[in-house]
């Protein structure tokens, strides 16, 4: 079965029909973005794969109540939203470091800790300069307010219409665009001293 | 010298501005070093934003996922995943099923010819005498379903309707209507057997991610 061709609803509307491959196209389409929303809301590398888990446990435990209506991708972000502003309430997130959790103890703490990102520029210059200003990134993303960290991340990295940021977040539209407008007037006053 | 708010260089760099706007703060931006630079900075988070990378969990991620999903089963699936628990597995199974249901008809077939075997009673005659009692049971579920489902007066007129409708087409055309019939419940049973009995095609090449 080709699923990639397939779109969302197809996808879902297989799997309920009993099609285990359905649920890992789901998986493998979603992973990555939900993982790496997890991960910017809570800077630990390792919660933030426990957090994805349980988020794609929940989502595909109740395919059968899904809203075909609704879009998937807004009802899996939600999810993973929620849990990972959940878990935030719980305990205090620690410092983000894409060389490895600052509270490793030996060196493969430090390596299981370390951020996998997908992409990579090929020339190791570019390479070295994209990894220095997305460390700069990454930490001023890790000043903002949660709020403000997930519609920034939901309308710059992963491409979402504020309308869509407003139901994954299930807030007026108009809070949607301030959270956004604050968060890139923050993160440009933050990011200042890399122009100078 | 006038300069735009900073929402609407914002908002030009994010493509929100109205055509009519976008177009006077371009005129503004052909004369104003500050505005352009200011354009150019908001780009450039725009870019570094969009440029972040996206986070690939650990290999085996779709394996500890599905450990923990239970893959919704359709009805007709757990319909036939119970009544395979009632089949038989074995040959001897198969055999000791076969005997219990063939049992009535050993009997029945055992009756019949102790009556055929009887000087008083001939075959023809047993037959004629079964067809009319099997004919008059017939008749009277039929109209005990019709009374159930149409009510007393409708069913007597569907009944009569029905019994008029084969006076007039006549011994071929009943013999058709069975034929008809006959397929019709062929093709039930078969489309029966597909869903409840086929082995299911889930499983097998799974992409693993």
């Amino acid at each position: 079965m080709e699923y990639q061709k397939l779109t969302d609803q197809e996808v879902v509307a297989r799997a309920r029909k009993g099609a285990e491959a359905a649920y890992r196209e789901l998986i493998g389409r979603y992973q990555r973005p939900v993982m790496s929303l997890i991960y910017r809301l809570v800077q630990d590398r390792e919660l933030a794969e426990d957090l994805t888990q349980d988020t794609f446990v929940k989502v595909l435990n109740a395919l059968d109540r899904y809203d075909p209506k609704q879009k998937f991708s807004s009802w899996i972000f939600r999810i993973a939203h929620n849990t990972a502003i959940d878990q935030l309430r719980k305990k205090t997130p620690d410092t983000l470091s894409l060389d490895g959790s600052p509270h490793a103890t030996d060196a493969d703490e430090v390596q299981s800790s370390c951020l996998t990102p997908v992409d990579t520029a090929p020339d190791p210059a570019e390479y070295t300069a994209s990894r220095e200003i997305g460390r700069e990134i990454e930490a001023a993303l890790a000043l903002l307010r949660p709020e403000y960290r997930t519609a920034i991340i939901l309308c710059h990295v992963e491409g979402r219409p504020y309308d869509e940021i407003a139901e994954i977040m299930e807030l007026p539209l108009g809070t949607v665009k301030t959270f956004i407008h604050r968060a890139r007037n923050e993160l440009k006053k933050k990011l200042a001293h890399l122009r100078t | 010298m006038y300069h735009p708010a900073t929402e609407e260089v914002e908002a030009y760099v994010a493509g929100s501005l109205s055509a009519a706007d976008r177009a006077t703060l371009e005129s503004h931006l052909a004369g104003c070093p500050e505005c352009t630079t200011e354009v150019e900075e908001w780009r450039a988070l725009f870019a570094a934003l969009a440029a972040l990378p996206q986070i690939e969990p650990t290999p085996g991620f779709a394996d500890r996922v599905m450990a923990q999903v239970r893959v919704i089963q359709p009805w007709h699936v757990r319909v036939a995943a119970m009544l395979r628990r009632f089949l038989p597995t074995t040959t001897k199974g198969w055999l000791l099923l076969s005997a219990i249901l063939a049992l009535p008809l050993v009997t029945l077939g055992g009756a019949v010819t102790w009556l055929a075997s009887r000087p008083w009673l001939s075959l023809g005659d047993l037959w004629i005498y079964l067809g009319f009692r099997l004919e008059e049971f017939m008749a009277g579920v039929a109209r005990q379903l019709a009374v159930l489902v149409l009510g007393n007066q409708t069913s007597i007129s569907v009944l009569k309707g029905i019994h008029q409708t084969m006076t007039s087409i006549g011994a071929p055309g009943v013999g058709i209507a069975a034929l008809v019939g006959a397929a019709v419940m062929t093709l039930s049973v078969w489309t029966l057997y597909q869903n409840l009995f086929r082995e299911s095609t889930r499983g097998g090449s799974h992409a693993t991610t």
